[in-house]
């Protein structure tokens, strides 16, 4: 004979719904709940919250679109089996490569066209220069501008050429 | 069977990626998988593209499944996976709030003239599946996607610790939280009546 619960036991009540205890913690359950009618209500609770979800989960299927998972599984599917060439061009038509070879060729012709930029005529800076023993003169030429600038050294004393 | 193809079948099928096998693999599962990672999402929109990116990972993997497991068994860990991952890494619950699983009238009802088509009874189903959102709403996810598993998919104690790595006296426990987290928001939303 199945020795009876002592106490009520919700946790165990809740394991015994699952069918998840042993044959002879099982049958001191049932024992106990022929007699118990909090536990009885519990049990009734457990019963409650399963039936409730039941109709939760009716509503919940409702309007499911499985026609755009299927397509999308599908179209993968295809991309995937497609011929390397075909991969390849799909690659290089989407969206994604296609903004960053737009914007890459974009800076290139930037650059490009800076770098090409017209350079200023001849003359060249510096027109003439002369060294002396004690000093050297350079006579430079803006190139833009064709201002002409004079830049003199002195040497300190003591040293040479 | 699946669409008169035995599980074996289907994944021969798939694994030669025939457009066919992948047609019956979504309209077979969809709707399972679907309610699961709603479940743990709370989020129909979301749910939607989790599952393409569930049925895109079968596609990439599908050669290196060793059928271990049933098909559905994988299918179902990497839904619980993606949904989770998906949560963590997003934390936008707001968007519950603005896609409520509960709108919409209660479709799947009763048969119109019959007791149960009553207003008050149809107000109070309502108020029902209502206070069981706003309970599965307010749930730790770890305790919905326990409470989840064990309701819509009947998995064991065992089971739900394997899949998400858990010991089962902490199944055990969480389940217990949330079942009791339920109901008192289904008792006192019924009391406010």
């Amino acid at each position: 004979m199945q020795e009876n619960l002592s106490h009520c036991n919700s946790e165990l009540i809740s394991r015994y719904y699952d069918g998840e205890l042993g044959q002879a913690e099982r049958s001191r359950v049932e024992s106990h709940i022929l007699v118990c009618p909090s536990c009885n209500k519990i049990l009734e609770d457990l019963k409650g919250i399963s039936d409730q979800y039941g109709v939760h989960l009716t509503h919940q299927s409702v309007g499911i679109d499985t026609q755009e998972t299927e397509k999308h599984v599908l179209d993968r599917l295809r991309r995937e089996k497609a011929p390397w060439w075909a991969k390849a061009k799909d690659t290089f038509l989407s969206k994604k490569i296609l903004f960053s070879a737009t914007a890459t060729a974009g800076v290139a012709l930037l650059l490009i066209a800076v770098l090409q930029a017209p350079v200023p005529d001849s003359p060249s800076a510096i027109v003439t220069s002369v060294s002396g023993d004690v000093s050297s003169i350079i006579i430079l030429e803006a190139p833009e501008t064709r201002q002409t600038i004079l830049w003199f050294n002195e040497r300190p004393e003591g040293q040479g050429l | 069977m699946t669409y008169g193809w035995t599980e074996d079948e289907l994944i021969e099928r798939l694994k030669k990626g025939q457009e066919e096998a992948y047609r019956v693999l979504v309209r077979e599962y969809h709707s399972r998988l679907y309610s699961l990672a709603c479940g743990i999402t709370l989020d129909r929109e979301e749910s939607q593209d989790i599952l393409q990116e569930v049925f895109l990972k079968v596609c990439s993997n599908i050669k290196r499944f060793r059928g271990k497991s049933s098909l559905f068994t994988w299918l179902r860990r990497i839904t619980v996976n993606e949904s989770l991952n998906w949560r963590r890494r997003a934390k936008r619950r707001f968007r519950w709030k603005h896609q409520p699983l509960e709108t919409g009238g209660i479709e799947g009802g009763p048969e119109p003239g019959s007791e149960e088509s009553g207003p008050e009874a149809m107000y109070q189903k309502k108020e029902l599946e209502k206070s069981l959102n706003n309970g599965l709403n307010s749930l730790p996810e770890e305790a919905r996607t326990i409470f989840i598993l064990r309701e819509l998919e009947g998995l064991s104690y065992d089971e739900i610790a394997a899949q998400l790595n858990l010991r089962k006296g902490t199944v055990s426990s969480r389940l217990f939280y949330a079942r009791q987290r339920l109901k008192e928001f289904l008792e006192r939303d019924q009391g406010e009546e």
